[in-house]
């Protein structure tokens, strides 16, 4: 599936909370939080993984490569959740390290907004996290911008933005 | 044992995040505006357009929620196993005039109206970073 530009530039705002998922083998899900999303090549979708949050994540995503990952737009509460299959991992470079930093900025500054002064996660032990980066083919995009009708698949051959 | 700091992060400060599994094993993510603390055995999720959610927990009961302290950023997972769904009732109030106040604080009155509340039983607490100062 290639990602539409529109979902690309979203994701590159850098103003989402982000999480990813799989299954792991006791019929739950390991889940966690990301620190950081973008497109790359049009249809594969990497995001920065701390595997310290999530042990097992990748483990388990080397049996079963099933993912899902999910963006949420802070100030639009535009959600959207993609579906697709784990390829590979990679450790993460100064580039994305470059980007994971301005990710966490983002989200410090959305909470600060709100009363609550985060600026210790820019510069203390989760900034420091190893992280690594996980890659994966996107298959499916679903809607998740809280309003009535939503949850729906994206059917991008007849959605206009 | 559900401590003082988790209970900050079930305010919905930090959207919070559920996760169950499809019957084809493909897990499905979505956001939550509030986790409610009922006893230590069991919280209320607010339940407002969880169409794959409800389905899914249907084929499996089990599923996940991650909760992020706004004051420490300390993040939990917590597992649970569904019990039931309510639409009214005092516990359903409560959780509505909760909500009420977050969207009040995003300005978002509109999009944040409460469904139902979804009881869970907690299965296990995993506290996946312990807060930026420990």
């Amino acid at each position: 599936m290639i990602v539409p530009e529109y979902y690309i530039n979203l994701i590159k705002k850098r103003d989402t909370f982000g999480y990813l998922a799989c299954l792991n083998n006791n019929q739950f899900c390991n889940v966690c939080r990301s620190s950081g999303i973008y497109v790359i090549d049009q249809e594969f979708l990497k995001t920065i993984y701390m595997p310290s949050l999530s042990p097992d994540l990748l483990k388990n995503l080397q049996i079963n490569p099933q993912m899902t990952v999910t963006i949420l737009s802070n100030y639009t509460f535009e959600c959207y959740q993609f579906k697709g299959k784990y390829c590979s991992h990679e450790n993460i470079s100064d580039e994305d390290e470059r980007f994971k930093d301005k990710y966490l900025q983002g989200m410090v500054s959305v909470i600060g907004e709100l009363g609550f002064n985060l600026d210790k996660v820019l510069t203390g032990k989760y900034s420091k996290l190893v992280a690594v980066t996980l890659i994966m083919r996107v298959e499916e995009i679903y809607e998740q911008t809280p309003k009535r009708g939503t949850g729906n698949k994206i059917n991008l051959l007849n959605h206009v933005i | 044992m559900i401590s003082s700091e988790l209970l900050g992060a079930f305010q919905g400060i930090f959207p919070g995040v559920i996760t169950t599994v499809s019957k084809e094993n493909i897990p499905n993510l979505s956001y939550i505006s509030q986790v409610h603390y009922i006893d230590n055995e069991h919280l209320a999720i607010s339940w407002q357009f969880f169409n794959k959610t409800y389905k899914n927990i249907q084929d499996n009961p089990n599923f996940s929620v991650v909760v992020t302290s706004p004051t420490t950023f300390s993040m939990w997972k917590i597992d649970m196993n569904f019990i039931e769904s309510l639409t009214e009732g005092d516990l359903f109030d409560e959780i509505e005039m909760a909500l009420e106040a977050i969207a009040s604080m995003y300005k978002a009155e509109d999009i944040f109206k409460l469904q139902a509340i979804m009881i869970g039983k907690i299965v296990s607490i995993e506290q996946q970073f312990d807060g930026y100062e420990n």
